[in-house]
């Protein structure tokens, strides 16, 4: 009783396992398709099916996992993003539980064009019919050039849009104090309004079926 | 044999560039008609591919585009007359090296002709697995000379 109180907070769990290997799995195998693509396309290929795994596991997580992975959890209207916007400037940290809600549409920004480029990949082919996606042999060889083009342009897209995540991240840093990596590598925040509800084991263990199941799926060209 | 699928494969690539190029002069006549084969070539490239990929490959169509994909590579050396580089100011991914050094590129043209001919063979006997071998090889081919002498995209 006598202890002063401390002005930290104790962390308080906020990332789940299961979001942390995402993100950094994410993290990892998106800089192998960069630099593979062109150069190595069967790493290229291997590390697509990874980042599709990843998405798919993503997408059910978001309805059926922990509680700051979940979608309804942190996707909120206009007037709270704004509301959100208002404070952003503040020299304080943020106590939203999670993404906050400036942050969540960015999240869902590059978990669409992500998706989308990594479909896209899928049915792409190069301009000489030698490297191909799994699923180019659906397409015609001008769609699977069209494919192709627009899989390039979308992660010119996913770049800036990673760009604008990192100087989000470090405009917390330098100017909030607040360290998002370290939560996001620890699970655990000093900030976090509610602790994590986490999500359930036989949830967890659909989505990781899920997940290789599509990616596999896709691996074999929807040849089963 | 080989001069014959030439002769079929020039004969294929004139009839689709004919209609486009009508009102062109003879160096935009030329480039078009370069640009028309590989891509021809690439489409041929695409189709074996398609059925390497499935459970019960078409052999036979296989074998029919090895043999337009061999003709368009005796086609080549006709696919570059003098003047039809990028000093044209067409936009092309030709590179002026394959003027410049007659020769390497010549030998890079060879090793395609032979790697596809080699692909017709194996096409031709209906055997798969060797044409999955050499798919690989005549793609190697292909970048074989890709790399020295087409620009990258702009």
């Amino acid at each position: 009783m006598s202890q002063p109180t401390t002005p930290r907070v104790p962390g308080v769990a906020l990332w789940d396992l299961p979001t942390r290997i995402f993100h950094w799995a994410l993290v990892v195998l998106i800089l192998v398709a960069w630099f593979s693509a062109e150069e190595n396309m069967l790493l290229h290929r291997w590390s697509g099916y990874g980042v599709l795994g990843l998405l798919v596991f993503r997408l059910w997580w978001g309805v059926a996992g922990g509680s700051t992975a979940r979608f309804a959890s942190f996707l909120t209207g206009p007037s709270a993003t704004l509301a959100y916007l208002k404070t952003v400037g503040e020299r304080s940290p943020s106590h939203a539980a999670g993404h906050n809600p400036v942050g969540a549409w960015s999240v869902v920004a590059m978990i669409a064009v992500m998706l989308a480029l990594t479909v896209l990949g899928l049915f792409a082919g190069d301009i000489d019919g030698v490297e191909s996606g799994p699923l180019s042999y659906m397409v015609d060889f001008d769609t699977s050039r069209l494919c192709a083009e627009w899989h390039e342009l979308l992660f010119r897209v996913l770049q800036g849009l990673v760009v604008l995540h990192l100087l989000a991240v470090a405009y917390y840093w330098a100017w909030k104090r607040q360290n998002l990596i370290g939560a996001m590598i620890t699970g655990k925040s000093a900030f976090a309004a509610e602790p994590l509800r986490r999500g359930r084991l036989w949830s967890l263990l659909v989505g990781l079926i899920l997940a290789v199941g599509v990616a596999w799926a896709a691996a074999k060209g929807l040849r089963l | 044999m080989p001069e014959k699928t030439s002769v079929a494969g020039i004969a294929l690539v004139l009839a689709l560039t004919a209609g486009a190029a009508v009102a062109a002069t003879s160096v935009e006549k030329a480039v078009a008609l370069r640009q028309a084969g590989y891509k021809e070539m690439g489409k041929s490239f695409k189709a074996i591919n398609d059925e390497l990929k499935k459970d019960a490959p078409d052999t036979k169509l296989i074998a029919a585009e090895a043999k337009k994909v061999h003709g368009f590579s005796l086609a080549i050396p006709k696919w570059f007359p003098k003047d039809s580089g990028p000093e044209t100011g067409i936009k092309m991914r030709a590179k002026a090296d394959i003027w410049a050094e007659p020769a390497k590129f010549a030998d890079a043209t060879k090793a395609l002709q032979v790697e596809s001919q080699k692909l017709r063979v194996a096409a031709g006997k209906g055997d798969i697995e060797a044409v999955k071998v050499q798919f690989k090889a005549t793609g190697g081919a292909c970048g074989g000379c890709h790399k020295p002498f087409r620009a990258e995209e702009k």
